[in-house]
């Protein structure tokens, strides 16, 4: 890789939030230039022109030749790029001047290629654990990305970083025995089962307080009957002596 | 704002709060089952949320006073842009509809969000 895409920036005065989030509204990114050789910069570029140095084949690792306010380009690459949670929108970039004669750390991703026969005939998952590798190398031989063949694979078959073809010049950071595919077994939806219809269950405490009730009920009507009983006698009584 | 688990990180696609909310493990469980039984077979899918915010309530008909109420249940406090599902192993309009039914068991607008996507 030894193409260099041309980015046009302006240096930055706007520090306050409000100045930057109306620069942001007006289709700029704030964004900062460091380095070994440079320093610390404000500086604001073209969203879309940012947008198209970062989408060609060479992807967030591209060199990009970063002219600052008409003065002489600077080789960077970049650092970080601040993404909005909600809207996803880039809010602020970070150019890391380099040195094209110094190795530097980047993060290349990994690609797999073929079409695994576990998955097309035994129904499994392909489980993508690593899909991006650290390396080091220098700035011009950074590869575009690294690819695994999985056309081999079937259920319970993994792929290790130790599998990825190496590249001359480009040293792998990552642990050569760390799992980068793995074809799993789908897990099968089920649905609930639903509970067997039961007998309605005996309520104990229902039943007793019926019985209660029950047993209540009489010896109030006893009572009733009883207390009915004398003035009924009463009544009686004075009828006679009435006569 | 969520400042962490607003990227996707184990799949291809996921889910993404663009409202605050409080998530229930009823919740949570019905738009599991909703993508699962979507996908029937083949997938994958990740929860990125749990369920450990206890909410207390008063009983019913209480006069106000003696004391906090009990817990009656947890919650998942979800900020804006926090990741509430991933999903591997489907093409992106699959992936898409599955998204679409466990957003519909959520108590606040989602979207639908792809792995390293800047609009």
């Amino acid at each position: 890789m030894t193409e260099e895409i041309k980015l046009k920036a302006d240096i930055r005065e706007e520090a306050s939030e409000e100045k930057v989030s109306q620069l942001r509204r007006g289709g700029r990114i704030p964004a900062i230039l460091y380095g070994p050789d440079t320093k610390n910069v404000s500086i604001i570029v073209d969203e879309k022109a940012f947008k198209g140095a970062i989408s060609t084949e060479h992807g967030e690792n591209a060199l990009i030749k970063l002219t600052v306010g008409g003065k002489k380009p600077v080789t960077t690459i970049v650092k970080e790029i601040q993404v909005h949670p909600v809207t996803t929108k880039i809010i602020h970039i970070d150019f890391c001047q380099i040195n094209l004669a110094e190795k530097v750390e980047v993060e290349v991703p990994l690609e797999f290629e073929g079409e695994a026969p576990g998955v097309k005939e035994e129904g499994g998952v392909l489980e993508h654990i690593i899909r991006k590798i650290r390396v080091r190398c220098l700035p011009t031989i950074i590869p575009d990305k690294f690819e695994l063949d999985v056309s081999g694979l079937r259920i319970g078959d993994v792929l290790k970083i130790k599998d990825i073809s190496a590249v001359e010049g480009v040293e792998i950071l990552a642990d050569p025995e760390a799992i980068a595919v793995n074809l799993v077994a789908a897990t099968e939806f089920k649905e609930p089962e639903e509970a067997p219809e039961q007998a309605e269950p005996e309520v104990i405490g229902k039943e007793k307080k019926e019985e209660e009730a029950e047993a209540v009920e009489p010896k109030e009507k006893k009572e009733k009957s009883e207390a009915a009983k004398p003035a009924e006698d009463k009544k009686d009584k004075k009828e006679k002596q009435g006569n | 704002m969520a400042l962490r688990g607003n990227k996707i990180s184990f799949g291809e696609f996921g889910l993404k709060a663009i409202e605050p909310a409080w998530v229930t493990e009823r919740q949570i469980e019905a738009a599991r089952v909703a993508i699962t039984r979507y996908m029937k077979r083949g997938g994958k899918v990740w929860i990125r949320i749990y369920p450990d915010h206890p909410v207390t309530k008063q009983p019913a008909e209480t006069r106000m006073g003696k004391g906090k109420g009990d817990v009656e249940q947890y919650v998942a406090v979800v900020r804006p842009g926090r990741i509430l599902f991933e999903l591997e192993g489907l093409i992106v309009d699959e992936a898409k509809q599955a998204m679409r039914k466990a957003a519909a068991k959520m108590p606040m607008k989602c979207k639908f969000a792809v792995r390293g996507e800047y609009l």
